[in-house]
């Protein structure tokens, strides 16, 4: 099991190295124009976050409601129907 | 009926179910409306995310030298937008009950709430523009008028269905079980206060 879990450990750290705080910069622009704490910096860094969340709270929150929509009217056809599936 | 039709009938329309069955869950209309509102959010996530680049971004928000937001009179017109949620979702519950009067009387207190809405946002606006706050105020005027722009524009339109709706509501087009043009126009209408209540603290109070 411990011999098993060593590959997965390997690359899990191979793909968290990249995070680390010199590695996080997504672009040039951002490594070198802005200086340490930087408004602009930190303006970018929230709009980015609120964009990239926008998108799957919209999804989630569509798919959610669609599948219990689904649930609701399948209780419904089992009601009509005399609980035969 | 020979042999060979009773066989081609599907047997979920076959059942005693009936036509019931055979329903979709979600009908084409919602579909499309929640595809209407998705892009609609994705147009106002982009503009939010310009605004935030230049609010964060800015040394100073709003600049010393352009007037402040009329906080108070924009708060008491949310407050007005917030309240005709009240006669659209009784209009909703009234068709559901049979009920032509108060449907009739929900749509037309929805839609009047709305235009006072905007008048409000209009005479604020001229307001602003005769003091100097104008699109051309750098960013703070470009991020505040398109933004806020957008929304009156998205309300003009939602008040505008909400007239069509309340004139076929008084025609009796709608019933309890075909009433998807209102219901419709319901959920537009909770998606631009929805809207509101997003922007109004992001904008006037953060």
């Amino acid at each position: 099991m411990k011999a098993a879990a060593r590959p997965l450990v390997a690359s899990l750290l191979l793909a968290l190295a990249p995070a680390t705080q010199a590695l996080a910069q997504s672009c040039a622009m951002c490594g070198s124009s802005f200086g340490q704490n930087d408004p602009v910096q930190r303006a970018f860094s929230w709009s980015i976050l609120f964009l990239m969340a926008t998108p799957y709270t919209i999804v989630g929150a569509v798919a959610l409601w669609l599948v219990y929509m689904h649930r609701r009217a399948a209780g419904r056809r089992r009601s009509a129907g005399g609980g035969v599936s | 009926m020979d042999a060979a039709t009773t066989l081609a009938i599907p047997q979920r329309i076959a059942s005693p179910a009936g036509p019931r069955a055979a329903t979709p869950a979600v009908s084409n209309t919602r579909l499309a409306m929640i595809i209407v509102i998705g892009t609609e959010c994705m147009f106002f996530a982009g503009l939010i995310g310009a605004y935030l680049v230049f609010r964060l971004a800015a040394a100073r928000w709003p600049p010393a030298d352009l007037p402040r937001l009329p906080l108070g009179v924009t708060a008491l017109n949310t407050l007005v937008l917030f309240s005709s949620l009240l006669p659209m979702t009784q209009a909703l519950r009234a068709v559901r009950r049979v009920d032509p009067r108060a449907l009739v009387s929900g749509v037309r207190r929805t839609a009047v709430m709305g235009l006072a809405f905007l008048v409000v946002q209009g005479v604020e606006w001229a307001r602003l523009v005769d003091h100097g706050f104008t699109l051309a105020s750098g960013t703070y005027g470009a991020t505040f008028y398109v933004l806020i722009g957008c929304h009156a524009l998205h309300v003009l339109v939602a008040v505008t269905w909400l007239a069509v709706v309340a004139l076929l509501a008084a025609r009796g087009r709608f019933t309890r079980r075909r009433h998807a043009g209102l219901e419709m126009c319901a959920w537009y209408w909770y998606f631009v206060c929805g809207l509101w209540a997003v922007l109004f603290p992001l904008v006037y109070l953060y």
